[in-house]
Order: structure tokens, then sequence, then C-alpha cells
């Protein structure tokens, strides 16, 4: 069954019409790839996903509900979301940034097992600031670990890692997504590695 | 492990505190020795302890954790390590509308009158004008940087229509402001603590449960509305308790600056952390600490308050700057 349905959605950045009259209909346990240029509406689409910006037309449906319906709290249970570095790097220590996963204090074990699961216990209390990419990255995969939602959106995961890191990480997302059910989306430029391991390719 | 360093650091910093408040109660113009901390009211030593000293060092411990508090919320939504209040243009509204009544005499009477806590009501107005403008436009153009900017502008705005009033007015009302400007712990009375304590402080309570969401924050808004967190809200629960307290401490004691952009760094230095849930327990204190040693320099030397926040402040921005990664200069 179609768990995750955008039905004919729109979104204008200022005058421009970014994003016309989309419709795409995707299940759980699947790794989608997103391709395109830049600038060509991959990350808007992604920020539209995570009800991060406010559709001109059309809507998005998760398990048969309206996203633009539902609270912050309710849809931070269906979708998590990591976007691109270049957005987003803070001062918090690596044990308080993957804990903002668990924001309502319901899954303390979780934070700890995300810990030893993404090989983080020698960082833990490193500032995020201090980290190299690669680290960083393992950090905002523990977050969402911890947030545990059937939907995970990622904006360019692959952007600063080298090619074994990268081919690594793309297997292990395909791992996570049959095993645990999950429907992870990627904004990805790696057009080989998307080849190799998308369950779907869509092109924008 | 952690939970027991952390204790250990913070009642070192209580007992630091307390020493520190002993000493300043002690010291002054004129040095009263430790047995007169017990005597009558009516002695002149006692006199001295309980008009002067008394209410200095009460009013540093509220003005200086409230500040400290005002500047910490700041620096994490705004994601600015140099925001504090003053930064927002808060403490210019405040500022501004205390320009008017000092500087153009309307109503000046009757607000002398009444006494200092009047004057909470014209800071109130002000601050809590320029945070509703800052609304308006954060409506608009929902960027936190965006905002800081605009708060910036505000700050300037202000002080331009303060220097215009000050051209106005007559010498005398000018030398009033301008003392008043300098911020001061001298006009406080131990009959006033209660209410700047409720002005200042209390507003902060209800902050304290969500301390968790704004961790979040400090990862970004994305980041933070996509972990469930209502951004919007809470940005504005945040900000509003800031603004009260803010209007409050600016009508006793005028501006006083550093001390909020200040504190929540030593803070987050001492105990190496960034966690809110750590933090909060610490950043009051060392912003009491902070002002408590300020006003005890400035009474000890006859030299205005600001003069030193700014002597111990400047130092620290400075820290800041060089040191981007180790005190969490946002990237964005």
């Amino acid at each position: 069954m179609d768990k995750l349905k955008v039905e004919n959605i729109s979104v204008l950045r200022g005058r421009k019409s970014v994003i016309s009259n989309f419709s795409l209909a995707l299940s759980y346990g699947s790794l989608l790839a997103i391709e395109g240029n830049n600038g060509s509406g991959k990350s808007t689409f992604l920020d539209a996903l995570a009800g991060l910006i406010s559709l001109s037309e059309g809507e998005i449906f998760v398990e048969g509900k309206p996203l633009s319906l539902l609270s912050y709290s309710d849809r931070a249970s269906f979708i998590s979301y990591v976007p691109s570095r270049k957005t987003t790097a803070a001062a918090l220590e690596v044990t308080t940034a993957i804990a903002v996963g668990d924001v309502f204090g319901k899954k303390k074990n979780r934070v700890e097992e995300a810990i030893q699961k993404f090989n983080l216990n020698e960082l833990q209390n490193n500032l995020l600031t201090e980290l190299s990419d690669g680290e960083y990255q393992r950090v905002q995969l523990a977050r969402v670990w911890v947030q545990d939602t059937p939907i995970v959106l990622l904006d360019e995961p692959a952007a600063h890692l080298d090619a074994t890191s990268r081919e690594n990480l793309f297997a292990e997302l395909l791992k996570w997504a049959e095993d645990d059910n999950k429907l992870i989306i990627v904004c990805s430029h790696e057009l080989h590695l998307n080849k190799q391991f998308a369950t779907r390719i869509i092109q924008f | 492990m952690k939970l027991t360093h952390s204790t250990i650091k913070f009642f070192i910093l209580l007992v630091l505190l307390v020493v520190v408040c002993i000493a300043a109660l002690l010291l002054g113009s004129k040095s009263i020795s430790l047995v007169s901390l017990f005597e009558s009211a009516e002695s002149p030593a006692g006199r001295v302890l309980w008009q002067h000293r008394m209410p200095h060092v009460l009013g540093a411990i509220v003005v200086g954790s409230s500040l400290a508090l005002s500047g910490n919320y700041m620096q994490v939504i705004f994601r600015n390590p140099l925001a504090g209040p003053s930064v927002l243009g808060i403490t210019g509204g405040a500022s501004l509308a205390m320009a008017v009544i000092f500087l153009t005499s309307w109503g000046m009477n009757w607000f002398l009158n009444a006494g200092t806590w009047a004057l909470f009501i014209p800071a109130f107005a002000g601050a809590m004008l320029v945070l509703s403008l800052l609304l308006v436009i954060q409506r608009k153009i929902p960027m936190a940087s965006t905002l800081l900017v605009v708060g910036l502008l505000f700050s300037h705005f202000t002080g331009a229509i303060e220097s215009i009033l000050q051209k106005m007015a007559g010498a005398n009302n000018v030398n009033q402001f301008v003392i008043w400007g300098m911020g001061s712990l001298d006009g406080l009375t131990l009959s006033q603590l209660p209410w700047l304590f409720v002005g200042s402080f209390l507003p902060f309570l209800p902050t304290f449960y969500f301390l968790r969401k704004l961790n979040a924050f400090a990862l970004g808004e994305q980041i933070a509305a996509t972990s469930g967190v209502d951004v919007v809200k809470l940005r504005w629960m945040f900000l509003i308790s800031v603004g009260i307290s803010t209007a409050t401490v600016t009508a006793f004691c005028g501006p006083i600056a550093f001390i909020g952009l200040m504190a929540p760094h030593v803070a987050r230095l001492f105990i190496r952390s960034f966690n809110q849930k750590q933090l909060i327990y610490f950043i009051p204190l060392v912003g009491a600490l902070l002002l408590v040693i300020s006003d005890l320099i400035s009474r000890f030397y006859a030299l205005p308050l600001n003069a030193i926040t700014a002597a111990i402040g400047i130092p620290c921005v400075f820290y800041i700057v060089f040191n981007p990664k180790r005190s969490g200069v946002w990237i964005s």
C-alpha cells in the first residue's frame, strides 16, 4: 500500500514556480533517490515533504493523513529530516545533538544505543563544530535513527564524503530501509550509486 | 560520573558566589567588619549594610542571573553567540521610552513621585513595542539572522532619537538621563527587590519546562521543526520572557551591558557542555557572580558599572571571535 502520496503539488518561491503539478506515490521498505541539476527543485521538494514550506496547490498524505493538518509533533512521528551540511552546524555536543531525536524525552535508551550503533563513543563529548564531515554525518544519522520515523529524508548525505564512505553510506541506507521497513528519500548527485542501490530513481 | 562532576562544579560556583557576596557586603568606600553583619539595622554599620550594600548585592544576584538567562536564550534562538538583550534592540526600545520620560518632562513628576517601579511601565512599553515589531517582521521574513539585523537597526534608530531628544532637552534632564544610561544598582532599595525579582526572574519559570526543545533549536529551525518542536510558538514564548525581564531590569537599573552576552559563554566553558538542561543550573549563577563582582569593583573604585562589565566582557568577545569552534560559532 502507498504510505506516502504526493498529489498534484505546486510550490512557488516568490513568483517563480519551483515545482508544478507533481505527483508521486511511495511505500515503505524502499530507498528513493532524487536526481536533478542544482536549482531544479530537489531540496524544495524535500522541504515540502518535511512540511517546512507551504504548498500553493495540492496535498501530501502520510498514511492517509494530510500533512498540512498535522501538528509539529504528529509530523515528527512520521517524518525525520537531515538537511545538507552547509545549512546546519551547531554548538551542541554529540550526545545532546543525538538526543534531539528524542525531543519528548521518552527514548533515553535509544540515545545510548545510537551512540554504540553509530560508533560515536569516543566523540560523544565533542562539539559538532569540531567534527569532520563524515563524523558529522554519522551524528545526524544517529539522531534520525533515534527519532525512528517510517519516513526519513536526507538532503545530499554523501556530498562531503570520500568514495568509500559514500558507497558504505548508500549500502547502509538500503539495508536500513529494507530491514526496518523505512521509506528513505535522498537527494543525490551520485548517479552510479543511485543506480546501484536505490529502489527507485526520479528526475527533477 | 558526569553528573557528580557537574554537581561538584555547581557547589564550587555556589560557594564562590556566597564568598563574593559576603566580601561585597563588607567592602566598599567604608569597610565594615564581619561582626557587624549581626548588628542591628540602626547602628551606623548596620545602616550601611541594610540600606546600601544589601540592596546592591541582592539586586546584582537577581539582575545578573536574569540578564544571563536572557542572553543565553537569545544566543540559542538566534543561533548567534554574540546575541544579547541589547543586540536585539529590546534594551534600546526600553531606553528610548525612558528617554522620552527623562528628556521631555512629560509625566516626569508623576513618575518621580510614584517611585522607580513606575518606570517599568514605559520601559516595558518600549521593549514590547520593539518585540512586537520584530514579531511582525519575523512573520514576513522568518530567518533568524534577518531578525538580528533588524534588531541592530532598531538599536541604532532608538539611539538616534535619544540623541535628538538630548540635544533638545535641558541640561538638568540630560544629566539625569545620562546617569541612568550609565547603568547602576544605586537606585535599588530593599522594598523594590521583590518587584525586581517578580519582573525579571519569574517570567523565565515557564521556559524551564522546554529546555529539551531548546536544544533542538540549536541544530537549526529546520531540524527543530521536523523533530516535533512548534518553532514559532516556542520562539515567542522564550522571546517574550526575555522582553519582560529585560524591560524590568532596564527600568530599575538602566541598560547594563555585556553580562547577558558573556555569562552563558563562561558557564558553557566551565561545565564544557552546551546542553541546556545542564546549563540552566549554571548560567544564572555565573551571571549573578559576574555582576556582584563588577558591582563591587564599581563601588570600590567609584567607577561606572558599565565600564567594569565592558572591561570584563570585551576580552570575552575576543575569545569568542578567536576560538569560534570551541565557543560554538554557528555556521549558516
